[in-house]
C-alpha cells in the first residue's frame, strides 16, 4: 500500500516542516504586509489588505470579524491552501508565499491540521478510521493505535466504530478535532468550529481546543462570535480585510465555563 | 406563467446548460449511442429484404424449376413441349431450358493454383428467366452461341483475384474463355450440388450459351433443367402438380422458388440476423437507459438543495421542475440529434459490410424513417422520464429536508452495506473508502454497474458469436485432420471397382501416399417421425487413412451399425443403441434403386455437420456396393505438397473433384472473416458506451465528492492518491458490471445461437465463449472503467480548495 513520502527535497519548506516535527511545542507564523485580491468578473475584491501579524508558539488565537472581513482568507493563507497576492507568509521563518503546489501539499501534511465548521468527516469511514486518516496522512506507522488514543482523549473511546451519520454534531466535531490532533501537526486551524453546535457542546469543543494550545500547539480559531474571543490568549480583529485590532481579549482572559451566548 | 417569467426560466436553464455542457454532451452521447445503434442496426433487415426482392425481380428469378435426376437428360425442346401441353400452360409468362452439369475448373493464374469443383450452366443468351447480372467485362451475346465462351461467377473471381476476362481449363482439358464476371439468382450465395454451403472460393460456376455448354460438356442437343416464370395471379401449385405429373416418368422433380436453398436461406438469414441486430441494439439501448437514469438522477439530486430553497421561497413545484426538465429535454434533443448521426454512420458501415458479404445486383438502402422515428422517440423519452422520476421524488420532500445536508446520503446500514461497511482493507485508512463508497450508495452503484453490464453483455455476445463459429471450425478441423491435415477427398465421376484402372491410377499417381476407398451416397435417416438428410460414407472403419472418431459409443462395436453426427442424433431424438431407418440407394445390375434398412446407431461422431454419417464396409454387400468405390481419401506422400497432388489428381481420368478434406473448416473460416467485419462495427458501440458511462459516473462522483476531496487535499493528501481512490472505486463498479455483463453475455449468446438452429439446422452450433474472451472482456472493462477518472484529473488538480471547502452544501 502507498506510503506518502515525508522526506522529499522541498527546499526551504523541508526545514520548516522538519522544525515543526522536531519541536513538539508549536511553531511561529509570520504574515508581512499580506494582501489577497480576487477577480470576480470585472470587479477586483480585496479580501485581505496589507495585513501583518505574528503568532508565537503555544498560542490560542481567535480571529474575529463579520462576514466578508477576510477571516477565512487569513486562515487559508496560514494553512497554505492559498497564496497571497502580495506580501509574505512565513512559517518558522521560511517564506511560503511562492511555494509550488507540491510543496504546499507537503507542508500541509507536515505542519497544519484543519477543523471545519461542517466537520467534513468522510461519511464512508468510521470515527476511528476518520481519525486514523489524519495519522495516516502524517505518515504515522502506528496510525490505528494513535487514533484510538486520541479518540479516547476527546471522550469518544466508546464510539470508535460509529459512522459519522450515527454521531451527534458535537461528537462529529470532536472526531474532526481528533482527526486534526492525530496528525500531531503543530498548527491547528479551526474555521467556525462551534458554528453548527449548541452552546454546551460548543463550549466543550472550545475547551478541547484550548487544551491543545496549552499542550504546545498554535491554535487559530476563526469566528464571528465575539464571546469566544474571551478565552483567547490573543484576539485579532479584521474588518473589510484590514487588521483593526490585535491584542489580548478585552477585559482579560476568561475560563471557558464562564462563556455565555 | 407570464412571458417574462418564462424568459427568466429559459435564460436560467440556458446558463445551466453552459455550466454543465460537458455532462450534458456526454449524456447526450450515451443516448446517441443507444438510439443510434437501435436505428442503425435495426434497419438492415428491411434493406436486405428490399434489396433481395429487387435483385430477384431484376434477374427474373424462376417461380418453378424442373430438374432431371443426375445423369438424366432430355432432348432440347422436349421439356418446353411438355410444358406447352399442360392445361395451365397459359399461366406461364416465360420459360427457358438449361443444361446444368458438374465439372472441374482450373482457374490457376500466375503462381496461384486454383483447382475447384464447379458447374456449367448452359442457357440461351436471350433467356428471360434466371438471367445473369454481369458486373465486370461483358455479357454473353448471340454471337457467342456455340463458342467456348462463358461468364464466370463473380464472387469466385473476386476471391481468387481473377481479372474480368481470361482463360479457364475444365476437366478433360477442355479450354474456354470467360468474357465477364457475374451471377444469377440461384448463386447469390454459393452452394454445391449437394446443397452444402461451399463458400465463395471453393466452387466455380460458369454461365455459357446453351449450345456452348452442350458442346463443352459432351451433351449436344440435350438439356436437363427448365426454369419458368408465371404470370401475376397464376395458380403456381396447380401448374406445379401438372408439371410434376408430366416429368415424373423421366425422374424429373419440380421445385418452387421457395424450395431454392439460397432464396430460402437469404430471407431466413435476414430475419434471423435482425433478431441478432435487435438484440445488440436493445442491449446497447438498455445500457444507455440505465446510464441515463443513473446519471440524470444524480444530477437532479445535486440540485435538490436549490429546489429546497425554491420551495422555501414559495415557488410552486411545477415551476421548480422547469429547469431540471429543460436539462432533461436538452439531453434528449442533443441525444436524438446525435443519435440520428450515429445511426446513419452505423448504417453506412453496416451497408458497406453487407455489400461486401452479399453481392446483389440491386442494393436498396433507403433511410429507415420509421425505425429512426422509433429511436428518436425512445431517445427523447428515456432522458425525460429519467428526469421526471427523481424530480418528483425531490419535489415531494419538505423544504427543510431538501435543504438539509446529506438528506439522500445512504448510510450503507442495510443489505450489502451492512455486510461490507465493516470490511477493512489493509494499508492506509483511505483505501477502504472506495469500497465503502460503492456499498454506501447501492442503487447508484447498481444502476452504473447495470449500464456497464449491458454494454459488456453486448460485447460478450459479439465476441461469443465469433468464438462459437471458431469452435465449429475447430471441431471440424480436429475431426477431419485427426490423421493428416493434408488429406484430400477425391470424388470419382461414377462407381468404380476397387481394382479398376481409375482407382489404381489415383492410388499410384505421383505424390500420392496412403489411399483408402469408400462409397458416398445420399440417404435419409428416419426415426420417431423425424427425417434427416445425410451423406452416408461406406468405408472400412479400420483403414489406415481416416475414419471417424467417436464422441459416444464403443470403437469395438462401431462397425455394427451406423455412426451419426451428434446433431443428427439430437434432431432424430435417438442415442447410441437406438434403431433408425436408413433409406439408401442399392446398386443393382440395372442401376440404382432405393431401399430402407434398419440400422442400429453404433456411435456418434463429433463433426459439427449433421449430414455426415458412416457405415462400415461390412454392410457394403447388402447395398450392392461390395468392392465398389466412388470416393478416395488420399494423403500426399512425403515431400509432396497438397496443391501439387491436387493438380496431379485433377488430370486423372475418372476424377470429378479433388478437395481438401478440411474444406468445410476453410469455408467456415472464410465466412467467419466476412462476418467479423460486421461484428467489429457493433463492437465499437458497447466499448464507447462503457467508457462514456464510466466517464460520466466518475465525473459526477468527482462533483459529489468535491468536499471530501478538498478535505483530503487540505490535509495534504496528494492528488495522485485521490485520483487513485477514484480509480479503485470505478474498478470495483467496473468489475461488478463486468461480472453481471459476462453472465448476461452468455445468456444473450445462448439466445442468439438458438436462433441459428432455424437457419442452419445442418450444423451443430453450441454457444461458446473462449477463456480469452472471458478474460479479455473482464480485463478490458475493468481497465476502461478504472481509467475513466483520469479524464477528470485535470479538474481535480485545478480544484479551488478554499472555495470548495467554503461550500456549506
Amino acid at each position: 500500500m502507498e506510503r506518502l513520502e515525508h522526506t522529499a527535497d522541498l527546499g526551504p519548506l523541508a526545514s520548516a516542516a522538519a522544525t515543526a516535527e522536531g519541536e513538539a511545542r508549536g511553531t511561529r507564523v509570520d504574515l508581512d504586509n499580506v494582501s489577497k485580491r480576487y477577480q470576480v468578473g470585472d470587479v477586483t475584491v480585496t479580501a485581505l489588505d496589507d495585513v501583518s501579524l505574528h503568532v508565537d508558539e503555544m498560542a490560542f488565537v481567535v480571529v474575529l470579524g463579520p462576514s466578508g472581513s477576510g477571516k477565512t482568507t487569513l486562515l487559508n493563507l496560514i494553512g497554505v491552501l492559498d497564496t497571497p497576492t502580495e506580501g509574505r507568509v512565513a512559517i518558522n521563518g521560511q517564506d511560503l508565499s511562492r511555494a509550488s503546489r507540491r510543496e504546499m501539499f507537503d507542508f500541509r501534511r507536515r505542519s497544519v491540521s484543519f477543523i471545519f465548521q461542517t466537520f467534513n468527516l468522510f461519511p464512508g469511514l468510521t470515527a476511528l478510521e476518520n481519525v486514523q486518516f489524519g495519522a495516516d496522512v502524517a505518515g504515522r506507522t502506528d496510525a490505528e493505535a494513535v487514533a484510538r488514543e486520541v479518540l479516547e482523549r476527546v471522550g469518544l473511546g466508546g464510539r470508535v466504530q460509529h459512522f459519522p451519520h450515527q454521531l451527534s454534531g458535537g461528537e462529529q466535531q470532536r472526531v474532526a478535532i481528533a482527526r486534526a490532533l492525530a496528525t500531531e501537526n503543530p498548527i491547528l486551524l479551526a474555521d467556525e468550529p462551534t458554528g453548527e453546535l449548541d452552546f454546551t457542546t460548543g463550549v466543550q469543543i472550545l475547551q478541547l481546543l484550548q487544551a491543545q494550545a496549552e499542550a504546545g500547539k498554535s491554535v487559530l480559531v476563526v469566528s464571528h462570535n465575539r464571546e469566544i474571543s474571551r478565552i483567547a490568549d490573543r484576539v485579532i480583529e479584521l474588518s473589510s480585510g484590514r487588521l483593526v485590532r490585535d491584542g489580548p481579549p478585552v477585559g482579560g482572559k476568561r475560563r471557558a465555563d464562564e462563556l455565555r451566548w | 406563467m407570464t412571458r417574462a417569467r418564462a424568459r427568466l426560466w429559459l435564460r436560467w436553464s440556458w446558463r445551466d446548460l453552459r455550466r454543465r455542457w460537458v455532462l450534458v454532451t456526454a449524456l447526450a452521447l450515451v443516448i446517441a449511442l443507444g438510439t443510434g445503434a437501435f436505428a442503425g442496426l435495426g434497419g438492415t433487415t428491411a434493406w436486405r429484404i428490399a434489396s433481395q426482392d429487387a435483385s430477384y425481380a431484376s434477374l427474373r428469378m424462376h417461380d418453378l424449376k424442373v430438374r432431371l435426376p443426375d445423369g438424366g437428360f432430355a432432348p432440347q425442346g422436349a421439356l418446353l413441349k411438355a410444358l406447352g401441353s399442360l392445361p395451365s400452360s397459359g399461366d406461364v409468362q416465360a420459360a427457358d431450358e438449361r443444361l446444368v452439369v458438374p465439372t472441374q475448373v482450373d482457374a490457376s493464374h500466375g503462381p496461384a493454383s486454383v483447382l475447384v469443383p464447379g458447374e456449367l450452366v448452359g442457357q440461351s443468351v436471350t433467356a428471360r428467366v434466371d438471367t445473369v447480372h454481369v458486373g465486370a467485362g461483358r455479357s454473353l451475346a448471340p454471337t457467342d452461341d456455340g463458342l467456348p465462351t462463358a461468364v464466370l461467377e463473380s464472387k469466385f473471381a473476386g476471391v481468387h483475384h481473377l481479372p474480368a476476362s481470361g482463360p479457364l481449363v475444365l476437366s478433360g482439358g477442355q479450354r474456354l474463355t470467360y468474357v465477364g464476371t457475374g451471377y444469377s439468382p440461384e448463386y447469390f450465395r454459393i452452394t454445391g450440388h449437394s446443397g452444402q454451403v461451399l463458400g465463395d472460393s471453393g466452387y466455380a460456376v460458369l454461365y455459357l450459351p446453351l449450345r456452348s455448354a452442350q458442346q463443352v460438356s459432351g451433351h449436344p442437343g440435350q438439356v436437363n433443367d427448365l426454369v419458368l416464370r408465371l404470370r401475376p395471379g397464376a395458380d403456381r401449385d396447380r401448374l406445379r402438380r401438372e408439371l410434376a405429373a408430366v416429368v415424373a416418368p423421366i425422374g424429373g422433380t419440380v421445385t418452387t422458388r421457395d424450395d431454392d436453398i439460397v432464396y430460402r436461406g437469404l430471407y431466413a438469414d435476414a430475419r434471423n440476423d435482425q433478431t441478432t441486430w435487435n438484440t445488440f441494439a436493445l442491449l446497447i439501448l438498455l445500457g444507455a437507459a440505465f446510464a441515463c437514469f443513473n446519471l440524470v438522477t444524480r444530477m437532479i439530486e445535486a440540485q435538490r438543495r436549490e429546489l429546497g430553497v425554491g420551495m422555501a421561497l414559495g415557488v410552486t413545484p411545477a415551476t421548480l421542475a422547469i429547469r431540471p426538465l429543460l436539462v432533461g429535454v436538452q439531453i434528449a434533443v442533443a441525444g436524438v440529434a446525435a443519435g440520428v448521426g450515429v445511426g446513419w454512420l452505423m448504417g453506412l458501415a453496416m451497408r458497406r459490410e453487407f455489400e461486401g458479404l452479399l453481392p446483389l445486383p440491386v442494393w436498396l438502402t433507403p433511410f429507415q424513417t420509421t425505425r429512426f422515428l422509433q429511436a428518436a422517440a425512445l431517445g427523447f423519452i428515456i432522458p425525460v422520464v429519467a428526469t421526471v422520476l427523481p424530480l418528483r421524488r425531490a419535489l415531494r420532500l419538505q423544504p427543510v429536508e431538501a435543504i438539509r445536508t446529506s438528506v439522500y446520503a445512504s448510510s450503507g446500514s442495510r443489505g450489502a452495506g451492512r455486510l461490507v461497511r465493516r470490511v477493512r482493507l489493509p494499508g492506509r485508512s483511505w483505501w477502504s473508502m472506495p469500497l465503502r463508497n460503492v456499498v454506501r450508495a447501492p442503487r447508484r452503484t447498481l444502476l452504473t454497474a447495470l449500464g456497464i453490464a449491458a454494454a459488456v453483455t453486448c460485447l460478450v455476445a459479439v465476441l461469443g458469436l465469433l468464438d462459437t463459429f471458431t469452435a465449429v471450425k475447430d471441431r471440424s478441423s480436429a475431426e477431419v485432420e485427426r490423421t493428416s491435415a493434408q488429406r484430400l477427398t477425391v470424388s470419382l465421376d461414377r462407381f468404380y471397382p476397387s481394382s479398376s484402372e481409375v482407382v489404381r491410377g489415383v492410388a499410384q499417381a505421383p505424390g500420392a501416399g496412403d489411399v483408402s476407398g469408400s462409397v458416398r451416397l445420399p440417404a435419409t435417416v428416419t426415426s420417431r417421425g423425424q427425417t434427416v438428410e445425410v451423406v452416408v460414407e461406406v468405408l472400412d472403419l479400420g483403414n489406415r487413412v481416416w475414419s471417424p472418431s467417436l464422441a459416444e459409443g464403443s470403437r469395438a462395436t462401431a462397425a455394427d451399425g451406423i455412426i451419426l453426427s451428434r446433431k443428427a442424433a439430437h434432431d432424430l431424438r435417438v442415442g447410441v443403441g437406438d434403431t433408425v431407418d436408413v433409406r439408401h440407394p442399392v446398386l443393382s445390375p440395372t442401376g440404382l434403386t432405393l431401399a430402407t434398412t434398419p440400422f442400429r446407431v453404433s456411435g456418434l461422431h463429433p463433426h459439427p455437420l449433421r449430414a455426415y454419417a458412416y457405415i462400415d464396409s461390412r454392410w457394403a454387400a447388402s447395398m450392392g456396393l461390395a468392392g465398389t468405390v466412388n470416393t478416395l481419401a488420399v494423403v500426399p506422400a512425403k515431400d509432396t505438397s497438397q496443391s501439387a497432388l491436387v493438380r496431379t489428381l485433377f488430370a486423372r481420368p475418372g476424377v470429378s473433384a479433388v478437395e481438401p478434406a478440411a474444406g468445410f473448416a476453410q469455408m467456415v473460416e472464410s465466412r467467419l472473416d466476412e462476418f467479423t467485419g460486421i461484428l467489429r462495427v457493433i463492437e465499437v458501440a458497447p466499448l464507447l458506451l462503457a467508457l462514456l458511462i464510466a466517464f460520466n459516473a466518475a465525473s459526477l462522483s468527482a462533483d459529489e465528492r468535491a468536499r471530501d476531496n478538498a478535505t483530503m487535499f487540505a490535509f495534504g493528501l496528494p492528488p495522485r492518491v485521490v485520483s487513485g481512490m477514484g480509480m479503485a472505486e470505478n474498478a470495483v463498479i467496473g468489475a461488478l458490471g463486468a461480472l453481471v455483463g459476462l453472465g448476461g453475455g452468455w445468456l444473450a449468446l445462448t439466445y442468439l445461437v438458438a436462433g441459428f438452429d432455424t437457419v442452419m439446422p445442418e450444423v451443430e452450433i453450441d454457444p461458446t465463449v473462449s477463456t480469452a474472451t472471458w478474460l479479455l472482456t473482464f480485463g478490458l472493462t475493468v481497465v476502461v472503467v478504472s481509467l475513466a477518472p483520469l479524464l477528470s484529473t485535470r479538474r481535480l488538480r485545478r480544484m479551488d480548495i478554499p472555495a470548495t471547502l467554503r461550500v456549506v452544501e
